[in-house]
């Protein structure tokens, strides 16, 4: 069912949105929750509330990009259980690697998130698309390095080189526009 | 959380981005099989078609067959590698073929999902593919291939040599691949011209072209078509000069069309072997009960818990863990091992065949042919390994944090762990293999 057609039905507070939208898109919100949380029942949660949140937001919410948009709701959702359950020294998977990564960029305390988030959307639009794609994959959809080496039949090594240079570069350039 | 700025920020980017580098779902990505080290070509669920060239276009104009009226050729004798054309049909036509120019070739990395495959029986063959002896007098080697559901995915004919093994043009292309599937088969050939020319053979429309390397004087040719809902694909390598090369694609796209087409159904139904591939948690993975005793419990407190797989097909049975720390990483893979893993055994008196001091880079140039087996895989027994042997496969100029690059096998009475670490010094993997040795 056509993206537009699904955004109808959540404005007509028809069901079949939730239904439909689970179809087409619960494989997808499956894969990010379970890359952050390594736990099937965990991420089921996750799609689940997903749906229940993007039910609360249509209406008013017309999204441009559905998919894209229940994404970022999985997301923030799955990042929120980790929290809880990394707090409570709980949970698995490969997140810690992920945020040992990020944490070769220092984050100013004294910045909003909208103000970061322009900052690295330039960013990934300088850089190459297959080098944005493989960032993008690594610290939007937490895949494992491994994954992302074999989807560009590629070493990983070759994949952990880019993504280093990358982080190097990015740290370059929010440090180069006063955010550190 | 860690950096809990950035990683959220990183989650507000452009929506472009996010849906151009969205993973691919469900059947596509489930219980596809990606063991990209260590493994043998059958075992992976990828399976690659051609390789990639690009070459210039060349001219638009298709390609007819030099014997030129296009209408009908006399069946040609001897087609030049042994073997003998079929006679013409009962009206002594051989219906000829229009090549067109193919601009470059693309590769087919077809993911077949919980991918397992048969080697077809003699009586299978004859329903696929009736009379193909009187063509490939050295015989063929048929495989079937099916998705994890036992659904037939495709059929993939060899050529087969005098020796027996699948023979190759020039030492390197196939001589002739044959693709038989239900309903469509993926396009692998840019023509130069976006609606080719067909040929009509028998009531068939055949798409056939040709694609000149433009390197070791050698062309591939190729041709696809369909007979009722089957499809058929047929590539075959030979010179780029002459007529031996259409005239062995024009016989053989001939001689199938003529038998009609494929009985696949005498391949359904297959017996679905033990198939696994799924993600585990490092917890997991250590009680694992075939091989979670094998991982290291002393791993380096800088290096962090990456991805763990347990995988088993027809081929392989093994679990395998990666640990990382920036560009550092070990990969710990954990297997049954098979009669390839014993032909690799060697002795820490051999050093020879083990000792990376020995060769320089690149190792292709350095290292004798005979050796290259063993250097570039080496196994040695649990009993045997010593320090001094761990020390020995670091590969100089490609340092890490504590070292350079490693990789080799250790073997557990049956059980055999690949190694493959970079920035691990040997010192360390030999502590982690220290107290694995009380296994033994």
């Amino acid at each position: 069912m056509d993206d537009s057609r699904i955004i109808e039905l959540f404005w007509q507070r028809s069901e079949d949105a939730l239904t439909e939208c689970k179809r087409k898109f619960g494989g997808y919100c499956r894969i990010i929750a379970k890359n952050i949380l390594y736990n099937a029942e965990d991420a089921d949660e996750c799609v689940n509330d997903t749906l229940l949140r993007a039910w609360k937001a249509m209406p008013p919410e017309k999204p441009s990009r559905l998919k894209a948009f229940l994404g970022k709701i999985t997301r923030n959702l799955a990042l929120d259980r980790y929290e809880a359950a990394h707090s409570q020294k709980r949970g698995g998977g490969s997140m810690e690697a992920v945020l040992e990564e990020l944490a070769e960029i220092p984050a100013p305390e004294a910045t909003g998130v909208g103000e970061l988030v322009q900052s690295i959307n330039g960013f990934l639009r300088s850089e190459p698309t297959e080098n944005a794609d493989i960032f993008v994959k690594r610290y939007w959809y937490f895949h494992n390095v491994n994954e992302i080496a074999d989807e560009y039949g590629c070493k990983a090594n070759k994949v952990a080189s880019i993504l280093f240079r990358m982080r190097g570069r990015l740290k370059q350039k929010l440090e180069s526009e006063g955010f550190m | 959380m860690k950096n809990n700025k950035i990683a959220r920020s990183i989650g507000g980017i452009d929506n472009e981005f996010i849906e151009r580098a969205a993973p691919r779902t469900k059947a596509v990505r489930k219980r596809t099989a990606w063991i990209k080290w260590g493994m043998p070509a059958a075992a992976c669920a990828a399976v690659y078609m051609f390789f990639m060239l690009a070459i210039p276009g060349l001219l638009n104009n298709p390609i007819t067959n030099p014997n030129g009226d296009g209408q009908t050729v006399t069946a040609p004798g001897n087609n030049g590698h042994g073997g003998t054309l079929p006679e013409p049909s009962q009206n002594n036509t051989m219906y000829t073929l229009t090549l067109n120019k193919a601009d470059s070739l693309m590769p087919s990395r077809i993911l077949i999902p919980g991918h397992f495959w048969y080697s077809l029986t003699e009586s299978q063959l004859e329903a696929v593919l009736p009379n193909l002896s009187e063509i490939f007098p050295g015989g063929v080697e048929a495989t079937a291939n099916y998705s994890g559901d036992g659904l037939l995915f495709d059929v993939v004919i060899h050529e087969l040599s005098a020796d027996g093994n699948i023979a190759v043009y020039n030492q390197f292309y196939g001589l002739t691949v044959i693709r038989i599937a239900r309903g469509s088969i993926a396009e692998d050939v840019i023509y130069n011209n976006p609606e080719p020319v067909t040929s009509e053979v028998r009531g068939v429309d055949v798409t056939a072209g040709m694609f000149d390397y433009g390197q070791d004087n050698t062309a591939m040719y190729h041709a696809s078509f369909m007979i009722g809902d089957i499809a058929y694909k047929i590539s075959l390598h030979d010179s780029a000069t002459g007529e031996r090369g259409i005239n062995r694609l024009t016989g053989l796209v001939n001689a199938i069309i003529s038998n009609g087409a494929a009985d696949l159904s005498v391949l359904d139904n297959p017996v679905i072997p033990e198939l696994r591939n799924e993600r585990l948690s490092l917890a997991e993975a250590y009680s694992d009960p075939d091989f979670g005793v094998y991982l290291p419990n002393n791993v380096p407190s800088r290096f962090n818990f990456e991805s763990a797989q347990r995988f088993i097909n027809q081929d392989y049975n093994g679990l395998s863990v990666l640990w990382t720390d920036g560009l550092n990483s070990f990969d710990w893979r954990v297997s049954k091992a098979t009669s390839d893993d014993f032909k690799r055994i060697v002795s820490p008196a051999e050093h020879e065949k083990y000792d990376m001091s020995l060769y320089s880079i690149p190792l292709f140039e350095s290292v004798p042919e005979e050796l290259r087996e063993y250097v570039h895989g080496p196994v040695f027994r649990a009993d045997e390994i010593t320090l001094e042997v761990i020390q020995a496969r670091v590969i100089q100029g490609r340092q890490g944090r504590d070292g350079g690059q490693m990789y080799f096998s250790v073997l557990f009475d049956g059980i055999i762990i690949n190694i493959n670490a970079v920035g691990v010094s040997p010192e360390q993997i030999w502590d982690m293999l220290g107290e694995l040795k009380s296994l033994i």
